[in-house]
């Protein structure tokens, strides 16, 4: 009982963190790329179509991260459970629709995580952006 | 002056911009007035607004007060700016603002992106124009591997993407060699002679200026008074 609340609390903690690191970085990559942004916007595109930019590459680094993600869960969980000290204690159960809880939280955290600063990124104004050196 | 000439394409009355601090109003009262297919160098010291004015006349920005007209568009009723910047303004800017991890032909094409061109339709004609500026043969190249005279014709081409009618340029030149400066101002005036595209370039160079059909000089956020003809 206690470690199974163990485990589903340090599984949320891990998702709220992941999210926080998403949002993170897809903010320090708007602070980097505002003129680019800026540029966009000043040569006609739309709101619409910057957020969906942005969102979209934090859903492609998703896909890519979570299919890291699952193959890197699969090696050390491997591993873990050939340990001699952990022989009987660890008990992995590869079901496919663990992976795929997992695949869709991973792109679901990550879109999360971009939608603030795929907002930010849309509402700059082109003029400030643009002389932002 | 042509008959073309005549019809003004941008007009201004009163344009003036105040700052968050209420201190600096540049520009200040702008009248300004410039025909279809003219093209006007404005020129001025830093500061005072006529990057700012720029700015305003392509719809980048709002001024506090004043009207602005740009061919059929009055800016202060704009419902769609981006609609406004994307079929009838083309940008050029000091620093050519490419993308540096996209080549140059997704540079040009990326600007039609909004546009009702299919893929295939944007490609020919994002070639097209790289052909136009000479740069066809560094299409698949990235900007970082461009001389900074190849970036800005690359800019330029960018801006015609949409078939613009008028061209904004915030100091096309101020970040080019002598060569590269001759090779733009030539886009610039084919762009006027063969597409009738009106033209308003900022710029502090008198030499460049000498190349447009007027030059208008800002001094403190206003127009000075006497306009010299090229």
């Amino acid at each position: 009982m206690f470690l199974k609340a163990a485990v589903t609390g340090s599984t949320v903690l891990a998702l709220v963190i992941g999210a926080i690191m998403v949002g993170n970085t897809m903010l320090l990559s708007l602070f980097e790329r505002t003129r680019e942004f800026g540029l966009l916007r000043a040569i006609g595109w739309g709101r619409r179509r910057v957020v969906w930019l942005v969102v979209s590459e934090s859903l492609v680094l998703a896909l890519v991260g979570s299919v890291l993600g699952v193959a890197f869960s699969l090696i050390v969980t491997t591993v873990l459970e050939a340990l001699p000290q952990l022989r009987g204690v660890l008990h992995a159960e590869f079901t496919t629709g663990a992976f795929l809880r997992g695949f869709t939280v991973g792109i679901g955290m990550a879109v999360l995580g971009s939608l603030y600063p795929s907002v930010r990124a849309a509402n700059l104004t082109p003029l400030r952006a643009l002389s932002n050196e | 002056m042509s008959e073309a000439a005549e019809v003004p394409k941008i007009e201004t009355h009163g344009v003036t911009k105040i700052y968050a601090d209420g201190r600096v109003h540049a520009p200040s009262g702008v009248d300004l007035t410039v025909s279809t297919g003219e093209f006007v160098a404005v020129t001025g010291p830093s500061g005072c607004g006529k990057s700012t004015l720029l700015g305003l006349l392509a719809a980048l920005g709002v001024p506090t007060s004043g009207t602005i007209r740009v061919g059929s568009y009055a800016l202060e009723r704009l419902t769609d700016a981006n609609k406004f910047r994307r079929q009838e303004v083309g940008l050029v800017f000091q620093f050519h603002n490419l993308l540096p991890r996209h080549s140059v032909l997704h540079n040009v094409e990326i600007a039609m992106l909004g546009s009702t061109r299919t893929h295939a339709a944007r490609t020919g004609f994002a070639l097209g124009l790289l052909g136009d500026v000479g740069l066809t043969y560094l299409a698949h190249r990235r900007p970082p591997q461009l001389s900074g005279g190849e970036r800005q014709r690359v800019a330029v081409a960018r801006a015609l993407a949409n078939e613009p009618t008028v061209v904004f340029a915030d100091e096309p030149t101020g970040s080019l060699d002598s060569r590269s400066t001759e090779v733009v101002l030539e886009q610039f005036q084919k762009l006027r002679t063969e597409r009738g595209v009106t033209i308003v370039m900022v710029t502090h160079d008198v030499a460049v200026a000498a190349t447009a059909d007027r030059t208008v000089h800002m001094l403190d956020g206003r127009i000075a008074p006497a306009e010299s003809p090229a």
